[in-house]
């Protein structure tokens, strides 16, 4: 079996379903084909996929989705950002990617996930090496964050 | 009490999960990778080990493999994010007893602990 940009953003539909359970808002982008660039945002947490498939799955939050997001795994919404934020981002970013793999797998793509890496900064960019690449717009409590797959066949 | 090995990557996962453990009363060991889990258990001997899978330097199905064959009635369960079908067996044939999917409520945590080994320790 092969990855296409139809399964891509089927999989990024489902994600956005999974979110309406809990009240979020996501609305897939489109897809682009070829080497992609992801600007902006605050945060990005990065999960390499191997297996069946190369490339990676990106996070992009601006502060505050970060802190909604981190207000949320911590069960306190009051929360600020701290040394603990980065960490619990990249765990959203492991249990997101997670279930990326298990509905890949519906399609008979087995893939693992590596341990995610987390940046910051003020203009994030970040080069993706995947040949297909989604994205998925996610409002989270008047933040944003983006969602990217960037897979490709090996 | 029960012994329990934790074994995750995540600084924010293990301190969430030490913190809500140890204020149930049990004693915790931490590793951060597959290949700590294994030296820990050794010296540790916990009742039950909780071990992610993706992690550096060593993942949590070759981690749970070496623990079994140093112990072969060691209890592991795996905590992953990764819940695919093909890894659930390849987790179980490493010598897993039970498989969780992230993202997991710390209570059914403690329901699994005490299925495995009780309150108390290894039933």
């Amino acid at each position: 079996m092969t990855i296409t940009t139809q399964i891509m953003e089927e999989c990024l539909r489902q994600i956005a379903l999974e979110f309406a359970q809990i009240g979020v808002t996501a609305q897939p982008q489109g897809s682009v084909h070829g080497e992609c660039k992801l600007t902006g945002g605050t945060y990005a947490t990065v999960v390499g996929v191997s297996g069946d498939l190369v490339g990676a799955i990106a996070l992009v939050y601006d502060d505050r989705a970060a802190q909604v997001v981190y207000g949320a795994v911590k069960f306190d919404p009051e929360t600020e950002l701290d040394e603990w934020t980065e960490s619990a981002l990249k765990e959203v970013g492991n249990i997101l990617g997670g279930r990326i793999c298990m509905f890949l797998e519906r399609f008979g793509l087995n893939i693992s996930l590596l341990p995610p890496t987390s940046v910051r900064g003020e203009t994030l960019q970040l080069v993706m090496p995947g040949k297909m690449h989604v994205t998925m717009r996610v409002s989270i409590g008047g933040g944003t964050a983006l969602l990217h797959l960037a897979l490709a066949n090996r | 009490m029960a012994k329990v090995l934790l074994v995750d990557d995540a600084d924010f996962m293990r301190m969430n999960l030490v913190r809500f453990l140890s204020s149930r009363g049990y004693e915790i060991r931490e590793a951060r990778t597959g290949r700590e889990a294994v030296e820990t258990y050794q010296s540790f001997r916990p009742d039950i080990t909780l071990m992610d899978i993706t992690m550096p330097e060593m993942d949590g199905i070759e981690a749970t493999r070496l623990i079994r064959a140093l112990d072969p009635d060691a209890l592991i369960v795996i905590v992953s994010a990764m819940g695919q079908r093909n890894m659930v067996i390849e987790a179980i044939r490493a010598g897993a007893k039970d498989f969780l999917v992230k993202p997991v409520d710390p209570r059914n945590l403690v329901q699994t602990i005490e299925k495995y080994v009780g309150a108390g320790g290894k039933a």
